[in-house]
């Protein structure tokens, strides 16, 4: 290493330097409410998202439950064939049923009471009712004036484990 | 806090690009950065060294996005206040006539007063690798300013 000392070079950093701190601190203001704007617009999307993807008819609910079963078992009745497509857990103890109806003339649907809706064109109808606390339910056939009643219980066709959905 | 480092800061920036213009935009870049970090700011190492931590890497990503192809030539208005112009010019020229790299170890340790150690820290090399740079950049400045 050389013994030289080094050049002094302090006098270098005595420089006029304008003042720069006021500036710096409004572009960072300026920065972060562009950044908390962002923010907020980001959450805003996300919440519309999440709400545009919420279903809302019971046909949406019924199709895009988690927590479902694929069951296919098929009455007959009156000339009109009736199929369950799929039930699912709605919460809070309900139950969505998704049917199938093919059929001439007015076929309507009934269970529990409940009148099932056409919200998916003519061959579908869904069905929302309280999970049976005991027993099965029924499904009414109804074509015209004639009412034909099946129950949902063993040897219906519908698996035991819809009802523990 | 930060009006106390501002000419410094300013000054690093000036000696290294070499024109004022640049350099306020990057003093003013480091300040708004240290803004930001400040509440990370733990205190275990000195505000100085901290907020040239920031300059650096405001600076290394200046030479990134190619600042200094933009500007070869040093500024005219870069040159300090001075007693004796004639020979504080001759050091600027000399200095300005360096590699970046020396520059930067130069005008850190011989004209900003940080101690080479801390040097080290902020440009992330060892001690030891540090002092072999700063004899290197001091020799090639003793030649350049020819003294």
């Amino acid at each position: 290493m050389s013994d030289q000392p080094p050049l002094d070079l302090r006098a270098l950093a005595d420089v006029d330097a304008p003042e720069m701190i006021h500036e710096a601190l409004r572009r960072f203001r300026r920065k972060i409410l562009v950044r908390s704007v962002w923010v907020v617009l980001a959450a805003v999307a996300v919440v519309v998202l999440l709400w545009a993807r919420t279903p809302t008819t019971l046909a949406e609910r019924v199709d895009q439950a988690s927590r479902a079963i694929e069951a296919h078992p098929v009455w007959h009745a009156q000339g009109a064939t009736v199929a369950l497509d799929r039930v699912a857990s709605l919460g809070d103890g309900r139950l969505g049923f998704h049917f199938v109806v093919i059929g001439k003339g007015l076929v309507t649907l009934r269970m529990s009471g409940q009148v099932a809706s056409e919200d998916e064109g003519w061959a579908n109808r869904y069905v929302e009712i309280d999970r049976p606390a005991h027993g099965y339910p029924t499904l009414a056939i109804i074509v015209g004036e004639q009412r034909t009643s099946f129950s949902l219980g063993l040897g219906s066709g519908v698996t035991q484990a819809v009802w523990r959905l | 806090m930060f009006r106390a480092h501002q000419r410094a800061v300013f000054a690093y920036f000036l000696r290294i690009v070499g024109n004022r213009q640049d350099a306020e935009e990057l003093t003013q870049e480091t300040f708004v950065r240290a803004c930001g970090a400040a509440v990370r700011f733990r205190g275990d190492a000195k505000v100085s060294t901290w907020l040239f931590g920031i300059g650096r890497r405001v600076l290394l990503e200046a030479v990134r996005a190619g600042l200094f192809e933009r500007h070869s030539e040093v500024d005219e208005q870069t040159h300090a206040r001075a007693d004796d112009p004639d020979e504080r010019m001759d050091l600027e020229r000399a200095l300005a006539s360096l590699g970046a790299g020396d520059r930067e170890v130069l005008v850190m340790v011989d004209m900003l007063g940080f101690e080479p150690i801390e040097v080290a820290g902020i440009v992330g090399i060892t001690p030891e690798t540090f002092r072999v740079r700063l004899h290197r950049a001091r020799a090639r400045l003793r030649e350049a300013y020819g003294r």
